[in-house]
């Protein structure tokens, strides 16, 4: 259980703050409510969504409804970076429960073609 | 970003108002201005722009002090070096022209910096290979220019030019790894190595020009140095095409926007190096060279900034973007005017009719009229600050 901390500036500061996966008990509605939320979220340029394309690596839940999102992106350093983070930021917040949500980006491990929902292999034909 | 569009309007200007000249309205000055022309929308304008969104693109990463640095130094120094070149070119301040030059090339060495620590930071090399090369050839460029004007040096052009061009096909590089099998990858290698040695072709050919020497030489090098640029966009036409073939009913709308104008530029990426082509075999067709230097940098480049301005504009201002609000005029404008343009070039060749002059200067003006109304179209439709946290 943990709780935003009060003097947190910033997007990704209190990601420190986190528990550890297996002590998460988030509620199970918000849980789905969020992985649906992130399915709505598109690179600007592959018609396909976030999830399915693999880029989510990690998402955790507390019971007071915080969110940790852990992604990558399609391209380093580039707009589409703070394009998606937007567009996943107000997916997950506009998820009735969640009370707040801290997107990290990382790079590590590398997105690969294996990361894919098999059903979004099978459509873009890879 | 404001300083990339200041030379932008500049270099605008200066472009337009020369064609006014050309109508009987002589100035000095502004013929001055002209020649820096070229200098004004390369590094002025696309090379700042181009940095600028990469450093828009770090704010949701962890970097480290030296990556903060070089990027937060690559924009201002090349932006300032166009600057002080075109000032010593203008008023004749000859001695500050090789402070500019140096400016230029110290911006592109943080430049290129900032990309190796990108690279090294995500893994993901084999665009970095692409944008690397890119900024080499800004470099050569901006070095050649120490020693030459850039005027009716092929191989000094085409290196101004290939920095927006592979810089783009690096990004698409990016972007092709999500659409294309693994084994797919193999080809994007072959390509950066034949890009590499297109570059390569152009700063000899360049060289060769610099120091006086034959032209069939210098245009036999910058053929060959064509011919994997224009491979590479019907390559990535193509793979573009059969995706969205695949999913076009699952395509937003942001999404359709993009690619109508990606597959519009990759046309005129091929148009480009066909015209160029054209000329370097002596065709007897007047004004190809003109015409390919602006199907490349309005119809290549420009496209692909309409397409990735909506992208860019929320990412530097901070502010979130309505897809819906975009619209496809400016692509039909930039459209028309590159077609006119082209076809002025080419009929300016023939004859200096009033019909060629009076298509290239409407052309011009509608080119203004784009970026005017592109800015005020992404205004309208980023009208609310992204958001930053839950309302309490």
């Amino acid at each position: 259980m943990w709780e935003r901390p009060s003097n947190v500036e910033g997007r990704r500061s209190f990601s420190d703050q986190l528990v550890t996966p297996e002590k998460l008990t988030g509620s199970p509605n918000i849980r789905e409510g969020v992985l649906e939320a992130l399915k709505t979220c598109y690179d600007p340029e592959i018609p396909y969504n976030i999830v399915d394309l693999g880029l989510i690596y990690d998402l955790q839940i507390s019971d007071e409804g915080y969110v940790f999102v852990k992604m990558t992106v399609t391209t380093p350093a580039c707009p589409v970076g703070p394009w998606l983070e937007d567009q996943v930021r107000e997916a997950v917040l506009s998820v009735p429960g969640v009370k707040d949500v801290v997107v990290q980006i990382v790079f590590d491990p590398p997105w690969t073609p294996d990361k894919m929902s098999e059903q979004a292999r099978r459509d873009l034909g890879i | 970003m404001a300083l990339g569009v200041f030379a932008l309007m500049l270099g605008l200007f200066a472009g337009i108002f020369r064609l006014m000249a050309d109508n009987g309205v002589p100035d000095a000055l502004l013929s001055q201005l002209y020649d820096s022309h070229s200098i004004l929308m390369v590094y002025g304008f696309i090379a700042t722009l181009i940095m600028t969104e990469r450093v828009a693109g770090l704010r949701v990463l962890e970097v480290s002090g030296p990556l903060t640095l070089t990027s937060t130094i690559m924009a201002p120094l090349t932006w300032l070096g166009a600057m002080v070149y075109t000032l010593g070119e203008v008023w004749g301040i000859k001695p500050i022209m090789p402070l500019g030059v140096g400016l230029m090339i110290f911006g592109a060495s943080a430049f290129v910096a900032s990309l190796y620590m990108l690279a090294q930071l995500s893994h993901m090399e084999i665009p970095f290979l692409y944008m690397v090369l890119s900024v080499f050839s800004l470099m050569v460029g901006a070095l050649e220019l120490g020693f030459a004007q850039p005027e009716h040096d092929m191989g000094m052009i085409m290196l101004f030019l290939g920095f927006p061009i592979i810089f783009i096909l690096g990004e698409r590089v990016e972007l092709m790894g999500f659409l294309t099998a693994v084994s797919y990858k193999k080809r994007f290698i072959y390509s950066a190595y034949a890009l590499t040695v297109a570059v390569i072709l152009f700063s000899v050919s360049s060289t060769i020009t610099i120091l006086g020497g034959v032209d069939y030489v210098t245009r036999a090098l910058s053929l060959f140095g064509l011919l994997p640029v224009a491979a590479i966009m019907v390559s990535y036409y193509t793979i573009e095409r059969e995706t969205f073939r695949k999913l076009s009913t699952a395509a937003q709308p942001i999404q359709r926007y993009v690619v109508a104008h990606t597959r519009t530029a990759y046309m005129w990426g091929v148009v480009g190096p066909l015209l160029m082509g054209l000329y370097l075999l002596g065709a007897p067709i007047g004004g190809l060279y003109d015409a390919s230097i602006h199907s490349f940098a309005i119809g290549f480049v420009g496209t692909m900034f309409l397409a990735h301005g909506p992208v860019i504009f929320p990412a530097v201002t901070g502010r979130r973007l309505n897809p819906i609000l975009l619209n496809k005029t400016p692509l039909a404008l930039l459209t028309l005017s590159t077609i006119l343009r082209v076809f002025g070039d080419l009929a300016s060749g023939a004859t200096h009719s009033v019909v060629a002059t009076t298509a290239v200067w409407i052309s011009g003006w509608i080119i203004l009229i784009v970026v005017l109304l592109f800015l005020a179209t992404l205004v309208r439709a980023t009208g609310t600050r992204a958001q930053v946290g839950k309302p309490r």
